[in-house]
């Protein structure tokens, strides 16, 4: 009988990232392309008491099988912009949070 | 005339309007956010000014009244977002440092308005919180200008 962890691991194959449905698209890794989950919201940066920069924090969800590579300040384009990993950091159920910084 | 504390930012401003690190990508005040960018095309300094003391117990008489010292606080501050690397910061300090001086020299435009100006503290700071690590190279310079009581405009 599959466990959770199991179940949870299946469903990121099948579901999370499927790039053919659109919930996960193509980035181009070190060591070829991988499924990631993009995002790159609105960030801003509080600097010297009373500065503000704004600018935006992208940060893409791999599978875990997938992270090996993506140590950090490995390079990685998504959607043809060329980043670094910033921070990597660990999830549960095969997933990882990369945070990126802009190459 | 302006207050004497613009008009000590209007002249930083002019003195380090074209340093060769951060150029002309220069901002007085802090109104509005800064745009990634801006900082894309390098490094930049913002200028503001903070607390301003006045020296009561330094006092003086002259022709037009009591005459007061003031002393206020000015933040220069150099933003690096083109590389992560604290030596350019360090430039941006030496830039700014070296102009500051050479302008409280005879004849050069602070020495000539009667405004000292001298650093205080430097602090270089880094923020990950958005696309491109951001350096920070805050200098609090201290700079003194006497006024007569009530006309904070005329510098004396």
């Amino acid at each position: 009988m599959p466990t959770l962890a199991d179940i949870k691991a299946a469903d990121l194959d099948r579901v999370w990232f499927d790039t053919a449905r659109g919930l996960a698209e193509l980035a181009q890794g070190p060591a070829g392309e991988i499924p990631v989950r993009f995002s790159n919201d609105f960030a801003e940066a509080r600097v010297a008491g009373d500065l503000v920069v704004n600018g935006s924090r992208p940060v893409v969800a791999v599978r875990a099988s997938d992270a090996g590579p993506l140590k950090r300040g490995a390079g990685l384009v998504v959607r043809g912009v060329s980043y670094r990993v910033a921070s990597v950091q660990p999830g549960d159920a095969g997933q990882m949070l990369l945070e990126l910084e802009r190459a | 005339m302006m207050h004497g504390r613009a008009q000590v930012r209007t002249l930083l401003a002019t003195i380090l309007g074209n340093l060769p690190t951060t150029g002309t990508r220069v901002i007085v005040g802090r109104n509005y956010p800064i745009n990634d960018d801006e900082l894309a095309a390098g490094p930049m300094l913002a200028i503001y000014t903070r607390d301003e003391r006045v020296d009561y117990q330094g006092a003086t008489m002259g022709p037009d009244g009591v005459i007061l010292l003031r002393e206020l606080t000015v933040v220069i501050a150099g933003l690096i977002k083109t590389t992560d690397d604290d030596v350019v910061a360090d430039q941006i300090a030496l830039e700014v440092e070296q102009a500051l001086f050479a302008a409280t020299q005879p004849g050069a435009a602070l020495r000539t308005a009667n405004v000292t100006i001298g650093i205080e503290t430097t602090s270089i700071s880094a923020n990950v919180d958005t696309d491109r690590a951001l350096r920070v190279v805050e200098m609090n310079f201290l700079a003194g200008y006497r006024v007569a009581e009530g006309r904070p405009d005329r510098l004396l």
